[in-house]
């Protein structure tokens, strides 16, 4: 065949790619022919923001729902969790000796960073805490610094914090720093809209019994597993 | 209530004629990002304004089409052809001089040994926007990249993620077939009017 007889093409995948790519914004651009469109002929838009806020309501109200369940087996803990909700938005209590490191070079960035907690200066904490290695914090401080991260609204962040909380080695554990560490990792969820992640992280703190087992089942029936 | 979502597009477009606004609804997410996509190709310097015109126009037509019940055998083929037609209207009020088109000097010096008209710049640019209208969408695409917004191949290929030849090739093949086709395309365009 002569080079003139050649008759190359270009795939539709590459021009659909192309095509899409000339947007700047995409999503936005799809979202408002969308709504144009909704407007003129009547159905409901694609609603990405109303499932979120649904999502979001239901997962407060199976926080709440759950919370008032799980309180009167939780009132023997160190720090009910009806506390913890009415102090959104103050520290959690520091009285633990176990916050503050006994030893070593971290010493003051620790100390520094709970007396900031403590007084609710949050952004000065989460300073002092970042400038820290993670591994370096115990359970306790772990959930403060998650706790002060939670407050800022950075949930990416509080979920490692917190889960550090969970996973780091530290003989000074107790029960009721693990419970007050889930209690705030479904906040964390729920604060993000993650209704199922919510679900499964509450479950953990329900005590053993009939009060766990409908819990579960609840998350089986929402999400397929426990 | 009937799932929608799985159901063909025949079934949807008799819900429509029925006034199911569901139904819709459901037909403008079908295809909605696929005519994004493809209106995305012609737009001009702001893609997200002009294409989200584009394509809202071309799904108002495509709907009442189906409403008024005129045939539409198949939704995309009809909604692309809103599209095409919507943005040949643009490259119309959009045309450039004929003196910009270096490589179909031949059609320009072809058509006017038949210039009869006083608008002759708009005859020659129906014909070519005629012609290029029937070719494959790559050579409609890369014409337009390189006579209207006077792109080099390189740019044309990196866009098109294609190698330099293969754009080259496309683009002279449309020129040639364009100069070959010129002298009939006037004669029909006379004899017509």
């Amino acid at each position: 065949m002569s080079h003139e007889e050649q008759n190359p093409e270009i795939s539709q995948d590459a021009l659909n790619d192309y095509g899409k790519r000339q947007y700047k914004n995409f999503d936005a651009a799809k979202a408002n022919i969308d709504r144009r469109l909704s407007q003129r002929y009547g159905y409901s838009s694609s609603g990405s923001n109303l499932k979120k806020v649904l999502s979001m309501a239901a997962a407060l109200a199976m926080l709440l729902a759950a919370w008032w369940c799980l309180r009167p087996q939780l009132s023997g803990s160190e720090l009910e969790l009806s506390q913890i909700i009415a102090q959104q938005s103050s520290p959690l209590p520091t009285t633990s000796q176990s916050a503050y490191r006994s030893a070593g070079e971290s010493q003051s960035t620790v100390d520094e960073a709970i007396k900031a907690y403590e007084q609710g200066d949050y952004e000065t904490a989460v300073d002092a805490f970042e400038s820290q290695s993670m591994e370096l914090l115990n359970a306790k401080q772990s959930l403060f610094f998650g706790h002060a991260l939670f407050q800022l609204k950075r949930y990416q962040k509080a979920l490692l914090a917190l889960d550090n909380g969970l996973q780091i080695a530290d003989p000074q554990r107790d029960m009721a720093t693990d419970r007050q560490i889930v209690y705030w990792t479904a906040k964390t969820y729920a604060a993000s809209g993650r209704c199922d992640l919510t679900l499964r992280t509450l479950a953990k703190i329900a005590p053993p019994g009939e009060l766990s087992q409908k819990l579960a089942s609840v998350c089986e029936s929402i999400l397929g597993q426990p | 209530m009937l799932n929608l979502r799985h159901v063909d597009d025949k079934t949807l477009m008799e819900r429509i004629r029925k006034g199911d606004q569901r139904a819709t609804g459901i037909l403008v997410r079908r295809y909605l990002e696929q005519a994004m996509a493809y209106a995305g190709r012609f737009a001009g310097n702001n893609p997200d304004h002009e294409s989200e015109d584009l394509v809202s126009e071309a799904f108002i037509k495509t709907i009442r089409a189906i409403e008024i019940g005129t045939s539409v055998n198949q939704v995309f083929p009809y909604l692309r052809k809103c599209i095409y037609n919507q943005h040949l209207d643009d490259l119309r009020r959009r045309r450039p001089p004929t003196s910009y088109f270096d490589d179909l000097g031949v059609i320009a010096a072809d058509s006017y040994h038949y210039n009869t008209t006083d608008d002759h710049d708009a005859v020659l640019m129906e014909l070519i926007l005629n012609e290029v209208a029937g070719m494959r969408e790559d050579q409609q695409i890369i014409f337009e990249l390189r006579v209207f917004d006077r792109r080099d191949f390189e740019y044309i290929a990196r866009e098109m993620r294609t190698c330099v030849d293969t754009v080259t090739h496309i683009y002279y093949n449309v020129i040639r077939t364009l100069k070959n086709r010129a002298p009939k395309l006037y004669d029909s365009y006379v004899t017509d009017v």
